[in-house]
């Protein structure tokens, strides 16, 4: 009888609590091993214990079992227990096992010294010689390669190391994006050099007539579209096609690259979108940064994280909901909020678009100043929006009075939105100015009308190169002038008014530097030299944030990050690539070129260069192709797109509810039921279970992370 | 770096392991020097747990904290570093001693109690009192930056 209630008992752990219960065995071990009392070898083999059985009943799983949990440091032994499990095997088996044992060896957390001996006991067994020099071979190889091919991924390692010694990891992330950034843009920078502007120096650049040029000697240069040539260079080299190709190569690397990479770290953040569950553990468990060893940044770190401590437990232990009034307050605010917002975007975008079309300074104004303003306005304008709305953005959140993290998400968004609106208004305007010029329809190609000469595609160029530099300027300004003269204040005591050093803002930064990869590959069509310039921008940008960063700034008080800011990021830039490259790409395909200059000038479009080179489309697939790009087609697929879209988004959140009702119920079940089936657990001790019932139990290690046990009669 | 004078010049027959460093000594290195945890982290690797290191203990060391150690290893060391008494389980007592590393005395008792309770009541499933490794694993693999965090540069 009582055999059978326990009996009843065991199967109840295994089978209908196994997330509960059976995926713990250590715990359970540790439970009955207590209950037990006994350490020694053979008084634990009566009782079941899978921790240290006589060794000639140890199995391979167990071996691998143990492995896994070595750390427990509880009388494995490994070399003794590989030894028994190995003679229980055959030959075949034997080898295999071996391969097992060494694949695993690696992520097994025992001291070097216990990996070794096993390793060398693995080695001295296998008579076959032939893999272990295979392998020494192989791993010399592999170091010798990794040494040379990531010695420009170590661009800046030491100085970003010490930079993260204060600031910890989170800062030391911008920096990394910066390098990846920067590396990217060489990578890229030497195909367009190498296929576009050197085959061009060979020949000379071609000159042309410009009435607009701003930059003097520089709008003639090879860094402008302008001054590349229509014609083969040597008879040979086809310079049109070669441009048009290399932009469109160029592009889809930048677009790869960034596919690929959001893939990887997609596929590296297990699911961490419910880090909110688990607030006050994480902030325990894993606060701390390593990386960080300067005495400064230690004691700021301790002094943010207990501050945030402070503020959550305060959050924590207050009422939940606020009173009626206070609340309608709050909304009403968000609600003007909100407004201002959308009011702040529209405004922009519209000024830019003004300054850029229409508007033009007082005939009363003198000359020399007018000159610089029609030189400048529309990058100006576009540069100083840029630096002023974020500012105002990060005000109001602090008006609403939103919990810090979604304020964090809710600014991010915003600014987002705004950098994306002002490149969509650069956009319209530089089309704008494109179109002053391309009027002149195609038909007249040929007959030289040259009462205007005009080269478009170098003025929007220009534009582009001119908000790069003022953007650059502007980085430095803002570093060198409010930052660090604002440290300087603070530390000669010179001002009264109590005033803080900045911190390092990581968002804006990181947005930032979106941003200027953004106006490249605007930039990139019209100037293909524009990636070294970029370059040049991305090490003085770096030196700048590095400096003042050093001089001038504290650690980021916001310990915890929004959880997975790094896919966003990357998700960010991949939203600005097609901002930036469709643009361009609808110039080629559907406006046509101008006619005194650079590649295209012969051409009606810019794309005709490939249908004339390459060769149009077989007869047989011309209709459809025409007919795929004509509207009919394009705007439902488009609708479809957007539909399936939203299915999926739909159905993802549908899932998130689901699971989140699960754990509502895991919840409960936790706080109903467990205590009864513990109560029982407790009440059948494991080993006796077993052996009053002669059964067997074992750990099935492949299906899942947590053994599961298994009856087996 | 560290009392080099000491160290013998020939590491052959053993004495990568004999020969140790003290726990003072090996806690004035710089990367650990002002580490909250730099008694614990030495004491983790060093194999009879005293604190002191040999050679073996510091590449152990050095390569749990290092870039490439994965994921399982990193979690394994950081429950073991968490794990003031070494009894395999977290408990409330290793909990507050944790709390008191990170913040020094800056949290009042009655604030490292709540948090403690809170900790316990998010992340202990099986509601007794004390996290063990799978649990842990659990909610350190939740984490979006513990891979980033968890890395001593040498």
């Amino acid at each position: 009888m009582s055999t059978k209630s326990q009996n009843n008992g065991s199967d109840e752990m295994g089978e209908e609590t196994p997330l509960l219960l059976a995926k713990d065995p250590l715990l359970r071990v540790r439970t009955y091993s207590h209950s037990s009392g006994t350490t020694s070898h053979h008084s634990e083999a009566a009782t079941f214990d899978f921790r240290a059985p006589p060794p000639s009943h140890v199995t391979p799983e167990d071996v691998l079992q143990r492995m896994r949990y070595a750390f427990r440091n509880d009388g494995f032994d490994a070399e003794n227990d590989f030894e028994a499990a190995q003679s229980m095997l055959n030959t075949l088996e034997r080898s295999a096992f071996r391969d097992t044992v060494l694949d695993n060896l690696k992520e097994t957390p025992m001291s070097m010294r216990e990996r070794l001996g096993l390793r060398r006991l693995i080695y001295s067994k296998t008579h076959t010689r032939r893999r272990r020099e295979q392998e020494i071979e192989e791993s010399t190889t592999k170091s010798v390669n990794r040494n040379y091919t990531f010695v420009p991924f170590n661009l800046w390692e030491e100085t970003i190391a010490n930079l993260s010694a204060y600031f910890g990891s989170n800062v030391a992330s911008y920096f990394k994006f910066l390098r990846i950034l920067l590396l990217l843009n060489i990578a890229a920078g030497i195909l367009m050099i190498s296929f576009i502007t050197v085959p061009q120096a060979i020949d000379g650049p071609q000159s042309f007539n410009s009435s607009i040029s701003q930059f003097g000697w520089l709008s003639k240069s090879m860094l402008l579209f302008g001054s590349y040539s229509s014609d083969k260079i040597n008879n040979s080299y086809n310079q049109p096609l070669a441009y048009i190709l290399t932009w469109m190569g160029v592009s889809l690397f930048y677009l790869i690259v960034i596919a690929v990479a959001m893939h990887v770290r997609y596929r590296q953040s297990k699911l961490s979108d419910n880090a909110d569950d688990y607030e006050f553990a994480l902030r325990t468990f894993s606060a701390w940064d390593h990386t960080i060893y300067s005495k400064e940044g230690v004691k700021d770190r301790r002094k943010a994280l207990c501050m945030e401590l402070k503020e959550r437990i305060r959050e924590e232990r207050k009422a939940r909901k606020p009173r009626l009034e206070t609340r309608l307050l709050r909304y009403l605010g968000r609600i003007i909020s909100n407004t201002i917002v959308l009011g702040l975007l529209g405004g922009s975008g519209y000024l830019v678009y003004y300054v850029a079309d229409e508007f033009e300074l007082p005939d009363s104004t003198p000359t020399e100043l007018k000159k610089l303003f029609d030189k400048y306005q529309l990058s100006a304008v576009v540069s100083l929006l840029k630096l002023f709305i974020p500012l105002l953005f990060e005000f109001l959140v602090h008006l609403e009075g939103w919990p810090p993290r979604s304020a964090l998400k809710i600014t991010l968004f915003r600014t987002t939105l705004f950098y994306f609106a002002s490149l969509v208004v650069f956009d319209m305007s530089l089309h704008n100015v494109a179109s002053e010029c391309s009027s002149a329809s195609c038909s007249d190609k040929g007959i030289n009308t040259t009462e205007v000469v005009c080269c478009w595609e170098n003025r929007v160029g220009e534009e582009v190169l001119k908000v790069v530099f003022i953007d650059l300027g502007l980085c430095i300004a803002v570093g060198l002038f409010f930052h660090v003269a604002k440290a300087l204040f603070i530390k000669c005591r010179i001002c009264c008014i109590q005033l803080e050093l900045s911190e390092f803002g990581i968002t804006s930064s990181v947005l930032d530097l979106i941003y200027g990869q953004g106006l490249i590959w605007l930039g990139l069509y019209f100037s293909p030299l524009i990636i070294v310039i970029g370059i040049i921008k991305l090490f003085v940008v770096f030196y700048t944030q590095l400096f003042v960063a050093k001089m001038a700034m504290v650690a980021p008080k916001k310990v915890f990050r929004a959880s997975r800011s790094g896919n966003f990021y990357l998700f960010i830039l991949l939203l600005t690539w097609f901002l930036c490259i469709l643009p361009t790409a609808y110039t080629i395909a559907e406006v046509s070129p101008s006619a005194d200059c650079g590649p295209f000038k012969k051409m009606c479009k810019a794309y005709d260069v490939i249908s004339h080179s390459i060769g149009t489309w077989p007869d047989w697939l011309e209709e459809p192709v025409q007919y795929i790009g004509t509207a009919a087609v394009i705007i439902p697929v488009i609708i479809l797109l957007l539909l399936v879209a939203l299915y999926y988004r739909a159905k993802s959140s549908s899932y998130a509810d689901l699971i989140k009702e699960l754990r509502n119920q895991l919840k409960f079940e936790r706080k109903v039921e467990k205590r009864k089936v513990y109560a029982s657990a407790l009440s059948t001790p494991f080993g006796t279970a077993s052996k009053a019932t002669g059964q067997k139990y074992e750990f099935d290690v492949e299906q899942t992370n947590f053994p599961i046990i298994k009856t087996k009669t | 770096m560290l009392s080099p004078g000491n160290v013998p010049e020939d590491m052959r027959d053993g004495k990568t392991n004999s020969f140790r460093i003290l726990l003072p000594e090996v806690q004035k290195m710089t990367e650990i020097k002002e580490n909250p945890f730099k008694e614990r982290i030495c004491k983790v690797f060093s194999e009879d747990g005293s604190g002191d290191m040999s050679f073996d203990d510091f590449l152990d060391m050095f390569s749990v904290f290092s870039e490439a150690a994965p994921r399982d290893i990193k979690t394994t060391y950081a429950f073991k570093i968490y794990d003031f008494d070494c009894d395999n389980f977290i408990g409330r007592d290793d909990l507050e001693r944790t709390l008191t590393c990170l913040t020094k005395n800056e949290l009042s008792d009655d604030e490292k109690q709540f948090i403690v309770d809170k900790v316990l009541e998010e992340t202990d499933l099986d509601d007794d009192g004390m996290l063990s490794y799978i649990e842990f694993e659990h909610v350190i693999s939740r984490s979006p930056d513990f891979l980033n965090t968890f890395h001593i540069r040498i």
